[in-house]
């Protein structure tokens, strides 16, 4: 197992897994990262499959890339088309300024450049031909690709293009590709009476390439079965569709509908139009299909607004995070999702995974890597993983722990409360109990064992590790919750028969593993706590609409009155405000500096009128959430 | 026809299937459009603690209808929904949350979130105020929820281009959507994606002769609900204090751009 902490490039050379680092190809430490794991928590490091693969790219890339189907060659782009190995020895200058694309047999590789340009995938990779202008890089081979096209298109339908191949009309030795564009505008459109004039279009054409005894290539362009139309077609004519990626099988689509601000996956019909098969509800980063469309897998932004944040930017608590989908499809050409997993967990600042792709033949998934160096640089990386090593973030794993008709878990589920319950004692006690079930099952290995070692023998007394999960969702299949007693009984009898190796057995086992670099829990290292930050947030309570809106509260902290900053100050002191949560030692301490501060420039004297700041604080400590039926600290 | 979701979890099959019960509405183009629209009472309709949810988000932001699905980032089993507010930089979510019994709302600004949950029987109600260190600095630098409130607000018209070095294709159109701004009287407002490599950020400006002010990295929460940052390039199209077009992604040629631009201004 590789424990890498954040991985840094020297570190990353020193355990020799990668090739090379970062953006300038220089090395960077990474001291400036300000987020950290609670990995110096002993027993308490989480972790994830190590990745099978990462390949670290020489130049800063662009992020369009694209695996063979095997996983081994991958298309990227710097300021030309690269193809680059996945054990980063060979690198090789392609034809093309950018989406170089290869069809998943490996047979063709596509770039459009003022059209289409068809080139035997195979000899590119075969190439002997040195590049003129190699970089000092040891230990790489640069090579150039510049040979004819098998098939030069010069009708140009624009960009974007993904490839499918039509089976059914495929042998051997002959097969037929479709291939996919997105028209950028301007193109004059004969076969497009039904789509909007002002809007791009999505094109299709179809390519016929055989392969002789000799394994030389032949490519001619047979036109698209789908109109009778001999040249390119346009597709999906009706919608406002943008950001196309065609099936490998060549028979749906995914585009986001501008219309709807959502990806959909539709079907291509045998007349060129588009049914809708699945609506996402969201925009998601470009899709891509597994090899029977049975699958797909996308990136999705999402905003950290439950982090708490950093001290650093807005920006930076954007998290781009790689989800798989399983799809049913029925005969009417619909899909549903049966399960979602999601891939990574990129929360550091400026982190993230990107544009996903199946390596088709194994069933992997490559994606691309961004991950904070410092201020200045980046680290890009291309990561394979395989969805099959990481069952805990697969919905099946989660409602495998379901007890299934029986008050009494399996010794295997009871394992895994007693671990989460471990985990939750010793790691993070604000975690929510079944949030801890999802933690501790990203155990390390080793961290696993530290823990039942240390920690079995104390708290296996404790009641708590079953009755803990009443209010969960665990107990969904009986037909009645138990109650607080049979948890309580349950707990104890459980706890008696659950041996030290029975924790051990269900210890997660990975067989490499990173660690987990998570928000949710653990230490932070903050360069500043910002006091205004601070009182923001009392001004965000204060106008958000329910009781403690009854207590007005300045937006700028230069308008507070002695009175109301002295009354903060006590309350904050006192720890009755806020009221309902509890601020971070060092955010009580800033907001306590500043408003001691703020009160000695405002103050004429010593005294700042107590008798008249009790009232807003002894008013603000009874503020509760609006629309609640309980106060939830008042106890009634 | 009756829009009974019960609690069980609201699967994005099911939301096509509210769809087609009509109790969502789709396709609805609003001022600033926002995708699918869901009724949200309709939505938590049968959840438990959703009439304590609706009660508070309706205080927070009275009459906001605009609901969308959220990403489906998250919990398995939970279900997410967010809708912008009347106040640029501020969104709300609610999440209902079916293997814990529990249903969430949140009210989200650039400074701090204010985070509810209720559960139990009782509906108790957990409040709590997370607040954001924020480098004020980094966020001023950049284009902050409150600087687009002062342009968007000015109430001229505008374009919002999100771009990255890594993606050659928004570097492309830079000065292609500079000349169109310059030609149609707009304001052009570039916005760099925000985990951007800086040196090649500034490498891409320099080779097309632009200045520094195309190195303003997004800070705006606003930005990033509405999905402007799901893929560089992308463009939102602002006029009378609002935003008047939906996202519009991927490279344009001038044509298309133009067209896109005059249609969302009126």
């Amino acid at each position: 197992m590789k424990i890498l902490g954040l991985i840094s490039a020297s570190a990353a050379v020193a355990l020799g897994t990668f090739v090379s680092l970062n953006s300038t190809g220089a090395e960077k430490p990474s001291h400036s990262c300000v987020k950290r794991s609670p990995a110096s928590v002993p027993g308490c490091v989480l972790v994830e499959p190590e990745p099978e693969q990462v390949t670290y790219l020489p130049d800063a890339p662009n992020f369009f890339f694209k695996p063979s189907n095997d996983g081994s060659w991958l298309f990227y782009i710097t300021e030309r088309n690269n193809l680059i190995s996945a054990d980063g020895k060979k690198s090789i200058i392609v034809p093309g300024p950018y989406d170089g694309n290869v069809s998943e047999d490996s047979w063709i590789a596509a770039v459009p450049d003022g059209g289409l340009q068809i080139y035997s995938f195979q000899d590119m990779i075969k190439t002997t031909k040195p590049s003129p202008n190699p970089s000092p890089k040891p230990g790489v081979e640069y090579l150039v690709y510049d040979e004819k096209p098998l098939l030069d298109d010069q009708n140009d339908h624009g960009v974007y293009e993904s490839i499918g191949i039509l089976d059914e009309r495929s042998t051997q030795n002959s097969r037929v590709y479709r291939i996919i564009t997105e028209d950028t505008g301007d193109g004059s459109d004969a076969d497009s009476d039904t789509a909007d004039q002002n809007w791009s279009k999505l094109w299709i054409r179809e390519v016929r390439v055989t392969r002789d005894p000799k394994g030389k290539l032949t490519a001619k362009e047979v036109g698209p079965k789908l109109s009778g139309q001999d040249r390119a077609k346009v597709i999906c004519a009706d919608k406002h569709l943008t950001l196309p990626m065609l099936s490998k099988i060549g028979k749906e689509l995914a585009a986001f509908d501008v219309d709807t601000q959502s990806t959909k996956i539709f079907k291509l019909t045998s007349d060129g139009k588009c049914t809708e098969a699945l609506d996402l509800h969201q925009g998601v980063g470009k899709v891509d299909f597994n090899r029977d469309s049975s699958q797909i897998t996308f990136h999705t932004t999402t905003f950290q607004a439950e982090s708490g944040g950093w001290f650093s930017g807005i920006g930076d608590d954007e998290a781009k995070n790689i989800e798989l989908l399983s799809l049913k499809w029925d005969k009417k050409g619909k899909a549903v999702i049966e399960s979602r997993h999601v891939l990574t967990a990129y929360t550091q600042p400026a982190s993230g995974g990107y544009y996903p792709h199946f390596a088709a033949k194994t069933g992997e998934i490559l994606y691309f890597r961004q991950q904070r160096v410092d201020e200045v640089y980046n680290s890009y990386s291309i990561v394979r993983v395989n969805p099959q090593d990481d069952p805990i973030a697969s919905e099946t794993w989660l409602n495998s722990q379901v007890p299934q008709g029986s008050c009494l878990p399996d010794s295997r589920t009871a394992s895994s409360f007693a671990l989460a319950t471990i985990w939750k004692e010793v790691c993070d006690k604000s975690v929510r109990p079944e949030d801890a079930i999802h933690f501790s099952a990203r155990l390390s290995p080793n961290d696993c064992k530290v823990l039942v070692d240390r920690e079995w023998k104390h708290l296996r007394n404790t009641e708590n590790f079953i009755r803990d999960y009443k209010d969960s969702g665990l107990w969904s299949s009986l037909k009645k919750k138990p109650t607080d007693a049979v948890l309580a009984t349950l707990s104890k009898t459980v706890a008696s028969q659950i041996s030290e190796d029975d924790l051990l057995a269900a210890c997660p086992k990975y067989s490499g593993a990173v660690p987990v670099i998570t928000k949710s829990f653990g230490t932070m290292t903050r360069a500043e706590v910002s006091p205004q930050a601070v009182l923001h947030g009392c001004f965000e309570c204060h106008h958000a609409g329910g009781k403690a809106s009854s207590y007005p509260f300045p937006r700028d902290s230069s308008e507070l009155d002695i009175a109301t900053a002295t009354a903060m100050k006590a309350a904050i002191e006192a720890g009755t405000m806020p009221k309902d949560s509890k601020l971070p030692a060092d955010q009580k301490t800033a907001a306590i500096n500043f408003l001691a501060d703020l009160i000695t420039e405002k103050s004429p004297g010593p005294s700042a009128a107590p008798a008249q700041a009790a009232a807003p604080a002894q008013s603000a400590s009874k503020t509760r959430a609006p629309g609640s039926t309980k106060n939830p600290s008042s106890g009634n | 026809m009756r829009c009974d979701l019960s609690y069980r979890p609201i699967t994005l099959g099911a939301l096509l299937g509210l769809i087609a019960l009509g109790c969502i509405s789709s396709s609805i183009a609003l001022g600033g459009s926002w995708g699918t629209v869901i009724d949200i009472a309709t939505a938590l309709k049968g959840v438990p603690c959703s009439t304590q949810a609706l009660d508070t988000i309706n205080q927070w932001e009275p009459g906001t209808k605009t609901w969308n699905a959220a990403p489906l980032m998250g919990d398995p089993g939970t279900n997410g929904y967010r809708t912008p507010t009347t106040q640029l930089g501020v969104w709300l979510e609610v999440w209902t949350d079916e293997p814990h019994h529990s249903l969430k709302a949140l009210r989200v600004t650039p400074n701090s979130t204010v985070r509810v949950i209720w559960s139990g029987d009782s509906c108790s109600a957990d409040q709590s105020l997370i607040t954001r260190a924020v480098d004020q600095k980094v966020v001023d630098a950049g284009v902050s929820d409150t600087y687009l409130a002062s342009e968007v607000g000015s109430g001229a018209p505008g374009i919002l281009y999100v771009w990255s070095p890594g993606m050659p294709h928004s570097v492309r159109a830079l000065p292609e959507l500079k000349t169109i701004a310059k030609e149609m009287n707009l304001k052009f407002i570039p916005i760099l994606d925000a985990s951007s490599d800086l040196t090649a950020s500034k490498r891409a400006i320099e080779k097309l002769g632009l200045d520094d002010s195309f190195l303003r990295k997004n800070q705006s929460i606003e930005l990033i609900y509405r999905g402007l940052t799901n893929h560089y390039p992308s463009m939102l199209i602002f006029n009378h204090g609002k935003f008047t077009s939906p996202v519009f992604p991927g490279y344009k040629k001038p044509s298309i751009v133009r067209n896109f631009i005059k249609r969302h201004l009126q």
